[in-house]
């Protein structure tokens, strides 16, 4: 962890931050490894009580490449790009990575792109997805082909 | 820097600690460079590193090379001077926003800097005896937990050189802040800091001048002082004496300004006083007589590394595809490069051993101030000791964590029970698959021949 006090500085800003509808919350596994609620207010999809728990693992070369996210918990919320298994499909958490993103960059992101959702469905390949996914999103080879959504 | 100016009367300071932040580090820059394509501007080590997984500008995602950024020594100046200076300047709006601590009895949030010039003043008392300029000095002492010291930077005073060169400077004169309005019955307006500047009598000592320099950066300000005490006095700038020969002093905003800039010198003299020609003044002079960059990092590093060295320039990136391991190690050799402790004989290893140290090495040629080449090997070392425990715990995480689920915990079944076992427990369905691998092999050969 070569940008352990970048880490530090990210920490000290997301707890003092406050977004509607986002709550960073650290974990005991350390400073890289964060969960993070949302709530989608103004979307019919979703039901604005319910928070959404993502989980954003920093990795060790962090910011260069970028932190493991996904959807945990229950309930995953319906989005044509998040599979059922909590990965998802974008591309700021692949390839579009630069490091001058940060997590709470990433959290808004993931918040819009469900705020902005009209599509009450999984992807059209879940079923085949989840089927053999690995662990981590990570390691999966991503295509972001659809720009609509 | 992370300076709470958003919270002072002077918010704009934000953006000047935005400025000299880099996007990557989220720290002052060290080594700025910038891209010529798209006129970002990052840490040299930062790019670099981000540049050798993907060649594009991080904020705009434009293509951008290795070869494409340039050095740019005037941001590294600002940005140490801001570095250097920001506490001060921020100790000073501070005060401008509460000039009188006694008129703010309602406010107590804000007179912590005030607090510490009492401490200053606090210890100026301690160690000369009562020495009062005013009679509501007592009331203003306020003993405090002071958290504005966390902005001061301490290692302005931590050489030990700056006692040595004190005595020689600034001859046994003392200065300091004071803050009091009551202080001053000094004709001028004043809006600005105060100086009482204490002239050399028979009550201050050296151990007093010692004082000083513990009370953090005011050691280098008073330093300043002292230098500048004859100028003060020709000008004539409204002086008092008091009953104990003290002088007192104000400065008007122009004095100030150029008091802060001229400080900068002061205190890069104090941190490198081994090297002088780091001072800004020394830089400033540099840059119209247009030195190429290689040179200039030789006049500073002169004291690490000869001049002749064969390493004062940048390093090529190697295709390690191209090349065997002992290739590799002949390479090293005549770059010079400190052996890898580890794996020693593994190409994935030494190429990205190589790489970091590339990116090490030619990051810091970008910089004003480089590093002797031992630090970067101990750097190099630190990354080498780092990635050995990634690689360590990722064979845990391959081997416990990662990977299809199902597939995982057959693993895990086979680790435990050995293979016998797994044999046994599984035979049924091996034997099955087996069989149905010959029908559809029979079946097959038999569709071939009809």
């Amino acid at each position: 962890m070569a940008y352990k006090r970048r880490l530090l500085k990210e920490m000290q800003t997301l707890l003092d931050l406050s977004i509607p509808g986002l709550k960073f919350i650290p974990t005991e596994d350390g400073i890289n490894h964060w969960y993070v609620d949302i709530n989608i207010v103004d979307n019919p999809i979703y039901d604005p009580a319910h928070a959404f728990r993502l989980e954003i693992v920093a990795g060790d070369e962090y910011p260069i490449e970028p932190p493991m996210v996904k959807f945990i918990g229950q309930e995953i919320p319906l989005h044509p790009h998040v599979y059922s298994n909590g990965h998802i499909c974008l591309n700021i958490l692949g390839d579009g990575w630069t490091p001058a993103q940060s997590i709470r960059s990433i959290a808004l992101s993931i918040q819009s792109m469900l705020q902005g959702n009209t599509k009450n469905e999984r992807p059209p390949d879940d079923e085949r997805y989840i089927s053999h996914a690995p662990q981590n999103p990570r390691s999966s080879g991503w295509v972001y082909h659809d720009d609509n959504v | 820097m992370n300076i709470p100016w958003e919270k002072t009367v002077f918010p704009e300071g934000c953006q000047l600690d935005s400025l000299v932040t880099c996007t990557i580090c989220k720290e002052p820059f060290s080594a700025p460079v910038v891209s010529s394509i798209c006129h970002h501007s990052y840490c040299s080590f930062c790019i670099r590193n981000s540049l050798s997984t993907k060649n594009s500008c991080p904020v705009c995602n434009v293509e951008l090379l290795e070869s494409q950024i340039v050095k740019v020594p005037v941001l590294e100046e600002i940005t140490r001077w801001y570095t250097f200076n920001s506490s001060r300047l921020y100790a000073l709006v501070k005060k401008l926003e509460n000039p009188d601590p006694k008129d703010s009895t309602g406010d107590n949030a804000q007179p912590k800097d005030d607090e510490i010039k009492e401490l200053v003043e606090v210890k100026f008392a301690s160690e000369l005896g009562p020495r009062k300029t005013s009679p509501s000095d007592d009331s203003l002492i306020s003993p405090s937990s002071n958290s504005k010291y966390f902005y001061i930077p301490r290692k302005l005073t931590e050489q030990p050189d700056t006692k040595k060169q004190k005595p020689k400077r600034s001859r046994k004169t003392i200065s300091g802040f004071i803050t009091k309005k009551s202080t001053t019955s000094v004709p001028k307006k004043e809006i600005e800091n105060q100086v009482v500047v204490i002239s050399d009598n028979e009550s201050v000592n050296e151990n007093f001048s010692d004082g000083v320099v513990e009370i953090s950066d005011y050691g280098s300000t008073s330093e300043y002082f002292g230098k500048k005490k004859e100028y003060h006095d020709v000008d004539g700038g409204g002086l008092k004496d008091d009953e104990k020969d003290k002088k007192i002093e104000t400065l008007d905003e122009e004095k100030h300004d150029s008091l802060i800039v001229n400080n900068n010198d002061e205190s890069n003299l104090l941190i490198n006083s081994s090297n002088k020609k780091n001072s800004l003044q020394n830089f400033l002079k540099k840059t119209p007589s247009v030195l190429p960059s290689s040179s200039s990092v030789l006049s500073t590093t002169r004291d690490n590394s000869s001049s002749d060295d064969p390493g004062s320039k940048k390093l090529p990136k190697l295709n390690f595809s191209m090349l065997s391991v002992p290739k590799i190690k002949e390479k090293f050799k005549k770059y010079n490069i400190p052996t890898p402790t580890h794996n020693g004989n593994s190409k994935h290893h030494l190429a990205a051993y190589y790489n970091q140290y590339l990116v090490l090495w030619n990051s810091n040629l970008d910089s004003n101030y480089p590093i002797s080449k031992a630090q970067i090997s101990a750097r190099l070392r630190e990354w080498e000791r780092i990635q050995n425990l990634d690689q360590h715990n990722q064979r845990l995480r391959q081997d416990f964590g990662e990977g299809n689920s199902t597939n995982n915990q057959q693993r895990k079944e086979y680790n435990r029970t050995g293979s016998r076992n797994w044999m046994n427990k599984y035979k049924d369905e091996f034997n099955e698959l087996v069989r149905r691998a010959k029908e559809s092999k029979a079946r097959s050969k038999a569709g071939e021949v009809e």
